[in-house]
């Protein structure tokens, strides 16, 4: 059904939204209209910037309890209404954005912190609750889920579900993935499911794991249980600027083949080296940049802060210390404020990408090598800031200073160079994301990326949610008719 | 337009997220209208001439409750209370405000009040002196001690008393202005500005003394920029008051009445005018009992929509939700006694007080205790 029509139907329709969750928790205001059409994604910045009309959703809901969102996806059946949902709207993919109208559903009433099990160390909490907020509840009782992205303010915890999302601690605590225990769902058809109690199981596959990464377009995660750890003794850093990012690249791979367990590893190449960390923590130097860092028992963390140093030392560097491992630290969301970050009229994009530590490096020149030679206009910075024991995630970004003013030609030039670089990045064993997500920017190369293994995720796709309502046009998935 | 002179803030807060977690309207409501990233969106959308103002937009430009955590949390110092200022400026020169502010204009211009009370009630419940003259201080008392909380009035009067200062209230006291100038009546709000300032002079007073944080904020920040000339008259709030006639023993607490008690810092006398310690001084001289701090204090405590008082009067159930937020926050962090330094403060909780701790503004605490 198209909502905004004046028919007898758009009454009837509202008036059970109202009935579910309230008439103040209905919008249909402008206000909310402009507020939920642009997310952290660049080309609905864009748009916003050159006055275009940017997709809006036809009416903006807040649910407040787990019944209230499968009443509400009820509502979107029988109305044949598309439903997208929107946690805190900073996803950098498009994923949040009502591409077809109906109905948004804010998640962000939906946060309480329903059980600190403090004997097997887990919460469980609603899903729409910012997750430093969820932090600042743990942190008085002395916990952390150690889950701390640079949005930890802005972003809810279904949305890093949602996305498979990350935080900087990922090198020893994992990705959201790895920190969950279960989730509460609602189906398309109004269902609500609870995914088993534990991760690990022989008792089929993992659906908690189908849930992870669907970005709304399976359902709408409504509680998670995660791990939670105690806050630690010590926290300590150590910086060093490498030679070369070969080096840098080297030394990081020896702290993870020797299997020592940092929080943090994290490694800018000579680009980003030279320009944020300059700017944003006053270290001048040509090289690359390289912090690490330890959590835990003070005894411990000696121990592998001495064996990390070692191999570090090994490699052409110069030692910065710990000051500036520490200021890092301290500084880490500085990196995201007006101040810092990139911004319009740039255009900007963040390639974030993982492989296996035999095919990163190539990951990284071959993108490089992308920008370099097909777009004059741009430039290309990176930082590998997720590491695990078999490779690591590249954070590449391309910047073009002075993108086409037309829309049109700043979109196409844009979505050229995403291409492009995706493209590369997959012949050498890169994959699209590794913790952004797909959302609408990426859909188009879901099927490369996948090969025929794609037709089963569309399967899934039409099997849970057969009239295409949830958040249509996201995930390379059929479209909204 | 006015908000071209803010178009740095609109610029960056229109993609950026950074602050919205502390964002007092922002976490309530869940809005993203009502966060800074919100706000300046749509401000940008008007200011590039790709929006109009529409009752939507205008009802949303007023949905801020100025508490300033934004400003506090930005490391790109960029503004949004005076980004909203400088729109409803702009809306109200365009005639486009909500009934419901207009309504409070009115009652500012006819009865001097936000409320719309009668101007000759406004010290009906103080025991005072009035319009004495010369003295030394002078209390101004504000409309929301004087129609809402007189008892915070009375309990100052006779701690002044007690400290032996020669005090006057000021007769046909009104607004400082603050209010029309926080809803974007800026041409009104000069002339009631500069009309108080002269009534304050006249009073040959050296001192003026208030216990409302958006009235010392209008005569620190507002008066100066709006011609209003207080003559170089030492401009002080209650907390900094008593503070000093504590330290020169001129009032001394004997009673204890509190055995545990924690400061709500506000957006006025904290963040603005970064006044946090004199209130604590004052409680740490009161016998027996201990200060507590909460988890979220200072220039990051938790807003209960101070600035004007106007959120309670506007949004009334915002403004409970606000108090039941801080209430809360007060709960978990055990405190006993809430202590504030504002009267709009004591009376948007006083709303919700049962579910709470005990809340008390500071006059009145030390009032008790010295008996
Ligand atoms: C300044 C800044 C820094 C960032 N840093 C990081 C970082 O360090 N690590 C990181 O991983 N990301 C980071 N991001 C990206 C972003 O914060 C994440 O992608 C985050 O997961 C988005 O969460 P959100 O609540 O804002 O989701 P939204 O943007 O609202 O939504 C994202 C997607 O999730 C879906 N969704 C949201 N909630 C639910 C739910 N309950 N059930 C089902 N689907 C749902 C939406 O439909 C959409 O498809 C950053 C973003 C910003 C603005
Ligand atoms: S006030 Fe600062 S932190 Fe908040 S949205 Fe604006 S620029 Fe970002
Ligand atoms: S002043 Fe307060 S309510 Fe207004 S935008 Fe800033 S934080 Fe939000």
């Amino acid at each position: 059904m198209r909502v905004s029509s004046d028919s007898y139907l758009h009454e009837m329709f509202f008036t059970e939204l109202a009935d579910v969750v309230g008439a103040e928790n209905v919008s249909t205001s402008q206000s909310d209209k402009i507020a939920y059409s642009c997310d952290y994604y660049w080309i609905p910045e864009m748009w916003i910037d050159r006055g275009c009309r940017n997709p809006q959703p036809d009416v903006v809901v807040h649910a407040r309890t787990t019944e209230e969102v499968s009443r509400l996806c009820r509502i979107a059946q029988n109305y044949k209404v598309p439903l997208t949902v929107w946690g805190g709207g900073s996803g950098s993919q498009g994923g949040a954005l009502p591409m077809y109208g109906g109905i948004v559903l804010d998640t962000k009433k939906l946060n309480r912190v329903i059980e600190i099990d403090k004997k097997s160390l887990t919460v469980t909490a609603e899903t729409g609750i910012i997750m430093q907020h969820l932090e600042w509840a743990l942190e008085r009782e002395g916990y952390s889920t150690m889950h701390i992205p640079a949005s930890i303010g802005c972003a809810t915890l279904g949305g890093f579900l949602a996305h498979r999302g990350t935080g900087v601690l990922s090198t020893k605590y994992g990705k959201i993935e790895d920190m969950v225990m279960s989730v509460e769902a609602v189906l398309p058809d109004g269902t609500i499911i609870n995914t088993l109690p534990v991760p690990r199981h022989a008792s089929g596959p993992d659906l908690t794991q189908l849930l992870l990464g669907s970005e709304g377009t399976l359902g709408v995660m409504t509680k998670a249980t995660l791990k939670i750890h105690p806050i630690p003794e010590v926290r300590r850093f150590h910086a060093f600027v490498f030679r070369d990012l070969a080096a840098g690249l080297e030394a990081g791979r020896q702290l993870m083949v020797q299997r020592l367990r940092p929080s943090v590893i994290r490694l800018y190449d000579e680009a980003e080296t030279r320009r944020l960390v300059r700017r944003v923590l006053g270290v001048d130097k040509e090289g690359a940049y390289l912090v690490f860092g330890f959590d835990g028992d003070a005894e411990m963390v000696d121990l592998e802060m001495a064996r990390a140093l070692k191999i570090c030392r090994s490699y052409p560097h110069e030692d910065l210390g710990t000051k500036l491992g520490e200021d890092w630290w301290e500084h880490r969301y500085d990196f995201f404020f007006p101040n810092h970050m990139f911004h319009l009229p740039q255009a900007f994009g963040t390639l974030d990408t993982v492989a296996t530590f035999a095919n990163i490096e190539n990951v990284y020149r071959a993108m490089k090598r992308v920008v370099e030679t097909q777009f004059p206009e741009a430039r290309y910075i990176g930082h590998f800031s997720h590491w695990y024991e078999w490779g690591c995630m590249l954070y590449a970004r391309f910047i073009v200073d002075h993108p086409p003013e037309d829309p049109h030609l700043a979109a196409q030039l844009y979505n050229r160079i995403w291409d492009a670089c995706l493209r590369a990045a997959m012949a050498e064993g890169g994959l699209l994301n590794e913790h952004h997500g797909i959302g609408l920017k990426l859909g188009r190369l879901m099927r490369e990326l996948y090969g025929p293994a794609y037709g089963l995720l569309e399967k899934i796709k039409q099997a849970v949610d057969p009239n295409n309502l949830m958040n249509p046009g996201k995930m390379g998935f059929q479209s909204y008719r | 337009m006015l908000i071209a002179e803010q178009t740095k803030t609109i610029d960056a807060c229109r993609f950026c997220f950074m602050c919205r977690h502390v964002c007092t309207l922002g976490v309530v409501s869940g809005k993203e209208s009502d966060t800074p990233r919100g706000k300046g969106l749509i401000l940008f959308k008007i200011l590039k001439g790709h929006a109009q103002y529409t009752p939507d937009l205008v009802e949303t430009v007023y949905r801020c409750c100025l508490c300033g955590l934004c400003e506090a949390w930005c490391q790109a110092s960029c503004t949004p209370p005076a980004a909203i200022l400088a729109a409803r400026a702009d809306i109200v020169a365009l005639g486009q405000e909500p009934a419901a502010v207009r309504q409070i204009k009115e009652n500012l211009l006819q009865t001097g009040n936000p409320f719309g009370l009668p101007a000759a009630e406004r010290f009906r419940s103080i025991q005072a002196p009035q319009g004495r003259t010369p003295a030394e201080v002078l209390y101004y008392v504000g409309c929301d001690t004087a129609y809402l909380q007189p008892q915070i009035a009375n309990a100052f009067a006779k701690l002044l008393e007690a400290a032996g200062v020669k005090f006057t209230l000021l007769a046909g006291e009104h607004s400082t202005g603050k209010p029309l100038y926080a809803l974007g009546y800026r041409d009104e709000a000069r002339a009631m500005a500069q009309r108080l300032a002269e009534q304050i002079r006249a009073t040959g007073c050296r001192t003026l003394v208030t216990t409302c944080p958006s009235a010392l904020d209008a005569f620190k920040t507002d008066y100066p920029a709006l011609g209003a000339d207080l003559g170089g008259i030492e401009v002080l709030h209650a907390a900094q008051y008593l503070d000093r006639l504590v330290q020169q023993k001129r009032l001394t607490p004997k009673k204890p009445v509190a055995t545990q008690a924690s400061v709500l810092d506000g957006t006025y006398l904290g963040r603005t005018h970064k006044l946090f310690e004199e209130p604590r001084r004052v409680l740490q001289q009161v016998p027996q009992l201990g200060l507590r701090e909460m988890v979220w204090t200072r220039q990051f405590a938790y807003a209960a929509g101070e600035p004007a008082g106007l959120l309670r009067l506007l949004h009334p159930e915002l403004s409970r939700q606000l108090a039941a937020r801080v209430l809360g926050e007060a709960v978990q962090s055990g405190v006993q006694t809430l202590v504030t330094t504002c009267p709009v403060t004591r009376t948007t909780l006083a709303g919700v007080e049962p579910q709470g701790p005990k809340v008390q503004d500071l006059v009145e605490l030390l009032a008790e205790s010295v008996g």
